[in-house]
């Protein structure tokens, strides 16, 4: 088949000597370098696939909270400090509707009290001149 | 004699026994492999360098062949994938040095020590370094190798009449060359 115009069908290229006979021996040396090497690699293999899943689970920790603290609006923080602090206020006006001043000072100068006032302090201020007299105590 | 296929591939996913499988697929089909893949680069050192690349991936993966194809079939396409991969890294590298891979090639037949051919082979291997990767694999496969179209269609995973038209270019292409007397 078209040999008159192509030529020859035998390639026209020689192989250097004793190519074909070493050849087997040389891959024999390949394979076996790449076997002592391979168990290397394994174990590092073998480490990476232990460790993988926890610092993957490490990393998604981190990742959640970044996400939470560096968008805390996405999260209604804020809503959060002003429920707050509308709760305490809520709280002290309701104790001053309950509590009225004169109990509190009732409860200064009820006889188990420890505190001792001097006549003059600002928290008699709300008192009569009377009310005053009949509280001071003298020795 | 040489040993059946199925024996080598046995053998090789027996333990322990996977370099002395290697050797006897090296045995069998090195020679074959090894002009396949000397035909496409030309350079004996390049051919080389392919053909321990092919049985080193053999080696690796010839636990996990299944056996669909032949051992034949296999080797044959590892080593073909490897030969145009190395073709179209040494096309890319020589496009930055604006170098032709059809004429450096052209111009390794004619200083190739190991070339041996008279002048009408030396044309022809001239006029082959050409054609398209593709055209001129096929052609080798046809032409010096006498494989059947559906053969090579296992091999390249190409269609019979793909192959066909092929290898109709390429006969075509270098008759051209060689009357216009192009090399």
């Amino acid at each position: 088949m078209n040999e008159e115009l192509f030529g020859k069908k035998k390639l026209p290229f020689e192989v250097p000597e004793n190519y074909f006979e070493d050849f087997e021996n040389k891959m024999l040396r390949k394979f076996q370098s790449e076997s002592a090497e391979k168990p290397k690699e394994d174990s590092v293999a073998a480490l990476i696939s232990v460790v993988k899943p926890w610092l993957a689970m490490a990393a998604s920790f981190v990742l959640i909270a970044l996400i939470y603290y560096q968008v805390p609006d996405f999260f209604g923080n804020s809503d959060e400090v002003t429920n707050l602090q509308e709760v305490e206020d809520d709280f002290i006006n309701s104790l001053a509707l309950i509590i009225d001043e004169e109990e509190i000072n009732e409860l200064i100068l009820s006889e188990d009290s420890a505190l001792e006032l001097a006549p003059d302090s600002i928290l008699f201020g709300s008192f009569t001149e009377e009310e005053l007299a009949a509280v001071t105590y003298f020795e | 004699m040489q040993p059946d296929d199925k024996e080598i591939l046995h053998l090789a996913q027996v333990a322990g026994k996977k370099d002395e499988a290697l050797v006897l697929l090296m045995k069998k089909y090195k020679e074959r492999l090894y002009w396949h893949i000397r035909k496409m680069v030309i350079i004996h050192e390049d051919a080389d360098d392919l053909l321990q690349n092919t049985f080193m991936k053999a080696w690796k993966h010839i636990g996990n062949f299944r056996g669909d194809a032949s051992l034949y079939t296999w080797l044959y396409r590892i080593g073909t994938n490897e030969t145009l991969n190395y073709i179209n890294k040494k096309k890319e590298g020589l496009l930055s040095e604006d170098t032709d891979m059809e004429m450096m090639l052209g111009n390794k037949v004619d200083s190739d020590p190991l070339f041996t051919g008279d002048e009408i082979q030396k044309r022809l291997q001239k006029c082959l370094q050409a054609l398209p990767e593709k055209q001129r694999l096929v052609f080798n496969m046809k032409y010096y190798e006498d494989m059947t179209y559906e053969q090579m269609s296992e091999i390249l995973g190409t269609s019979v009449g793909a192959l066909k038209a092929s290898y109709f270019h390429a006969v075509r292409k270098i008759e051209a060359f060689i009357k216009n007397e192009v090399f």
